[in-house]
């Protein structure tokens, strides 16, 4: 073989699964905890937006609308061991009951143990593992070795009603690293946080050694197609180990299962809390969660009505990156610089277009490939100065305030719900959009409130600190509206819900867990929490109104009790008789004395007073 | 027989306004009772008698009203509380009342009173409601402050000779209506604010050497102190002079022994004593024994009460003690009583006194 040849594989091999190793970080799997959400997380967005685009297709083509229903299972599986010889790893080996999978140099063989034994043969490694009464014991070539046991693996498994798969294309879509991006079209979508699912194959190969086993049906086939599909690392090519068929419960979806090591949590950080809050944002579907307790939890839709479908828009200058605007430019059919600038950019007109190329000293006419680097960069900085209109705003596909509150509802089981939706703003050439929500009492118990962060639809759970959500969230004056306020947080039974939609989320880093603070998406945010606790502070002023209210009404039997004891006393007659005859004077006087009791608590409720001020001069000030 | 008669009377009147509160009660409509507004806005100073009286505005507190129940309630607790120790005969001090009102109202978490200023409030109430005095309702201040002097008296039963009391001296009871005086060898009164100060003077035996009877309270002098020092100036022809630490709180311990307090303009007649006279400390008195080295810069209070005191209407009417108050003003500062004793343990009795007298230097 050429030595180049030979190299040049090498050179790939190293660039798949180093690529992964370097990335595990941002590609979500810098720790086991993470790993499994991240993994669980790939599957479901994919569903998501499967669901989503087939119920749109079935729209356009007015059929009837397949609502996304969507089973998540989390299984426990294996024990898994690290064998060790002194102090290098030798293998690993995973053990569930009698079954033993031993992966050794990147190849792995599964076999049952016997009579307490069980061997493997890798060309110059022979393994025997024996079993004395539930004690592990392992030798290679003769020689004992330890075993250290790691995170066990995790059965996952996402099963769908989308459209399904052609056969064809699922060896691509799970076996070949980075195929099919999403990342140019400049669309609102759950994908753009996807690193994809191919990665989570990768893991689960890396970990376990198992492939990943995928089952798809589109509508016409009569069972589903089974693939058990792995990535060859060598060639970053996705191999096929065995295909068939089986049934499928819908007349249309995918299933995907992956054996992954992993560390189960429970708690804001784990999978419960991303199933729930995925279900909050998603009010069309149905979400089936089985946890590694084997329970079944079940979140109802609470609309049949399906997000509008987002549309794609042409990037506007103002948030174009020189990189994407030389690669508009290469791959133009357009015949002129002028008509790429006018036919594929938004809001440039023909006439800014003629200014602009002129203004950097450029034929209008120059074909789009002969325009180099450093020229689309003037043109491109020229373009931005000008004074372009902002881009249009209709592409966005927010969750809907109803919605929203009614997930709210269901969820929490809560006193009081509002949600609140701004109008699309633009960042840099960006749409965006914000909108709010507020529980507050009923089920929900905790002294302070919680913050429930979404960027498209997706539930952000780390790196809370670094996020303008979080910021914006932590910026609002909650005791300008009567709520009680420690470390910035109000207190309170309170569960507030901030969701970014936007053709282009402005993530901190690549490990997309934090939205980057740019000010107007701060302020946008800002005054929707604003106008949201202005709300629900009337609704809290109006019960603690009740409260004061009943609390007062009440003041006067307790010391009428008082006051028949004393003036029974004081005049010399039985204490019961007074008693009666203050009861009597009570109940006689009950209206008088309830609104006698509403004049003053008008005068002293001090939210309603603080409120009816705050109203005079709203916050639109710091505009 | 005429404490008897005295008593018999309180009880009618307190019992009155329990049945009256009652038939309210009963003809349904919300009780209520009528008492003297207090505070200066209802206190009218009459040029006549030179003493402060309660003007004729009236509030009236009701049962059934957010801001009065509480009070209301108070007020009746006492009086059934005053009209039992009347029938009994028995007396109780102000923070045994206290005690004996306080407790929770069955099945409630509110306790009838939280602390003694509400019992001391509820006495005044009803000292207001009745015209009785809380003597009458069986009342009593804490004893409070020193007498010395050639003075014997007799207190139920028991004589006391005011020159053989020690050290410590005589205990002023806060009533002292039935106080009988036996001999009285004084020509006149001083009364000081400051107990440290009596007891460097009886310590000097001053009350002897300068034939008079020395009276020392703490702080704010008591009513039983401000009703003995009115029965030894009407009943006893004595002039009453009176010693404070040369700042405006002394000026205001001054002006209710003289003219009567704001919140209790109703018995000034009782305890006011328009004869009274200031000794000192005055501002001259500083320049004049050289003080200045003892001198207490002002504090924001000091300044705030010193405006407020100089916009009485009593003060306004005397040239002298609006030259006074514009010193003090000037000054900026106070200075107390015991700067004397800078000058040597016994400088007060034997020069500052005596010149004082000589001179006839007092304010009026």
């Amino acid at each position: 073989m050429e030595i180049a040849e030979e190299l040049a594989k090498n050179q790939r091999a190293i660039s798949v699964t180093e690529f992964f190793e370097k990335n595990r970080h941002l590609l979500g799997f810098d720790n086991k905890q993470k790993a499994l959400l991240t993994c669980v997380k790939e599957a479901v967005d994919n569903s998501l937006d499967a669901c989503e685009e087939l119920g749109h297709m079935q729209e356009k083509r007015k059929q009837e609308v397949s609502l996304p229903e969507i089973t998540v299972e989390v299984k426990p599986m294996s024990d898994n061991y690290q064998i060790v010889d002194g102090k290098t790893n030798v293998a690993q080996m995973l053990v569930r009951k009698n079954d033993y999978t031993v992966m050794y140099r990147g190849k792995s063989d599964s076999k049952q143990m016997k009579g307490g034994k069980v061997s493997f043969k890798f060309d110059d490694a022979a393994f025997s593992f024996t079993d004395n009464n539930g004690k592990l014991a392992a030798m290679l070539n003769g020689s004992q070795l330890t075993l250290k046991k790691n995170a066990p693996t995790f059965l996952i498994r996402i099963r769908d009603n989308g459209p399904g798969i052609l056969p064809s294309k699922i060896p691509d879509i799970f076996g070949r690293m980075l195929y099919g991006s999403k990342f140019q079209a400049m669309k609102q979508g759950r994908g753009q946080q996807g690193i994809g699912i191919h990665s989570a194959v990768l893991y689960s190969q890396l970990t376990t050694g198992k492939s990943a086993k995928v089952l798809s049906k589109i509508a016409s086939a009569k069972r589903a197609t089974m693939m058990r599909v792995q990535i060859n690392i060598l060639k970053n090519e996705p191999e096929v180990l065995e295909k068939g068929e089986e049934d499928f419960p819908y007349e249309h979806g995918t299933q995907i299962e992956l054996e992954i090591e992993g560390i189960y949590v429970s708690g804001s950080k784990g999978i419960d809390e991303y199933i729930k809050r995925t279900s909050i944002v998603n009010p069309a579907a149905t979400i089936y969660y089985i946890g590694p307790d084997e329970e079944k939890v079940t979140f109802k839709r609470v609309t049949t009505q399906l997000p509008k479908e987002p549309s794609a828009i042409k990037p506007h200058p103002q948030g174009l990156e020189i990189g994407i605007f030389v690669r508009i430019l290469k791959n133009s059919t357009e015949r002129s610089l002028v008509s790429v600038l006018v036919n594929e950019l938004s809001r440039v007109s023909r006439s800014v277009a003629e200014t602009t190329v002129k203004s950097v000293g450029l034929d209008p006419k120059i074909k789009p490939a002969d325009v180099d680097r450093a020229q689309a960069n003037s043109i491109l900085k020229a373009l931005q100065s000008m004074d372009l209109m902002r881009p249009q705003t209709d592409c966005l596909s927010p969750i809907g305030v109803e919605e929203l509150e009614k997930r709210m509802r269901q969820e929490f089981k809560p006193e009081y719900v509002k949600a609140i939706s701004r109008k699309p703003e633009v960042y840099r050439g960006m749409p965006f959009q914000i909108e709010t929500a507020v529980a507050y009492g009923g089920e929900i118990k905790g002294e302070k409130a919680a913050l429930l962060r979404f960027a498209n639809k997706i539930p952000l759970l780390f790196d809370s600190a670094s996020c303008a959500l979080t910021q914006s969230f932590l910026g609002v004056d909650y005791s300008r509206y009567g709520m009680k306020v420690e470390n910035k947080v109000p207190t309170g039974p309170l569960v507030f819900l901030v969701h970014i939609a936007s053709v282009w989320v402005p993530y901190t880093s690549e490990s997309k867990n934090a939205v980057a603070s740019y000010p107007i998406i701060t302020k946008e945010i800002k005054l929707a929490l604003q106008e949201l606790v202005r709300d629900m502070s009337k609704f809290l002023s109006k019960k603690h109104r009740s409260h004061l209210f009943e609390e007062r009404i009440n003041l006067f039997d307790k010391y009428g009790i008082e006051l028949a004891f004393s003036l029974s006393k004081l005049i010399g007659t039985d204490e019961k008789t007074v008693q009666k005859k203050i009861e009597a004077l009570l109940n006689k006087k009950r209206e008088e004395v309830e609104e006698h009791v509403n004049e003053t608590l008008s005068t002293t409720d001090v939210i309603s007073s603080k409120m009816e001020s705050d109203n005079g001069n709203s916050d639109e000030g710091e505009q | 027989m005429a404490e008897k008669q005295k008593g018999k009377n309180s009880i009618e009147i307190i019992s009155g306004l329990g049945k009256n509160l009652y038939a309210q009660i009963s003809s349904g409509e919300n009780p209520y009772f009528d008492l003297p507004t207090r505070g200066l806005a209802n206190v009218k100073y009459s040029e006549e008698k030179r003493i402060l009286t309660m003007g004729s505005g009236l509030s009236r507190r009701y049962f059934l009203n957010v801001g009065h129940v509480r009070k209301f309630v108070q007020t009746v607790a006492m009086a059934a509380l005053s009209k039992e120790l009347i029938e009994s005969g028995k007396h109780t001090s102000l923070r045994s009342a206290f005690y004996q009102i306080r407790r929770t109202i069955p099945g409630t978490k509110i306790d009838v009173v939280d602390d003694q200023s509400e019992t001391n409030k509820a006495i005044e109430d009803l000292e207001l409601i009745t015209d009785l005095t809380r003597e009458q309702l069986h009342i009593n201040a804490n004893k409070a402050g020193a007498v010395a002097g050639n003075v014997i008296v007799e207190d139920r039963g028991d004589v006391i000779d005011w020159s053989k009391m020690g050290s410590g001296g005589w205990a002023i009871p806060s009533n002292v209506e039935d106080l009988s005086f036996k001999k009285i060898d004084a020509k006149f009164v001083i009364y000081m604010e400051k107990q440290t100060i009596w007891d460097r003077m009886n310590e000097d035996k001053a009350w002897k050497k300068l034939n008079c009877i020395i009276i020392a309270s703490q702080g704010q002098a008591t009513r039983g102190i401000r009703r003995l020092l009115q029965r030894l100036s009407r009943e006893h022809n004595l002039p009453v002079y009176i010693l404070t630490d040369g700042d405006i709180w002394g000026v205001y311990i001054y002006s209710t022994i003289k003219f009567g307090s704001i919140t209790l303009a109703s018995a000034s007649d009782k305890l006011a004593l328009p004869e009274a006279k200031f000794m000192g400390l005055t501002m001259d008195d500083i320049e004049k024994y050289d003080l200045k080295r003892h001198l207490i810069k002002f504090k924001d209070v000091d300044v705030s009460r010193l405006n407020q005191i100089k916009n009485y209407e009593w003060f306004k009417k005397s040239k002298r003690w609006m030259e006074e108050l514009g010193k003090m003003e000037k000054l900026g500062a106070k200075v107390e009583l015991d700067a004397f004793t800078a000058k040597g343990l016994s400088f007060m009795t034997e020069h500052y006194l005596p010149e004082k007298l000589r001179e006839k230097d007092f304010l009026d």
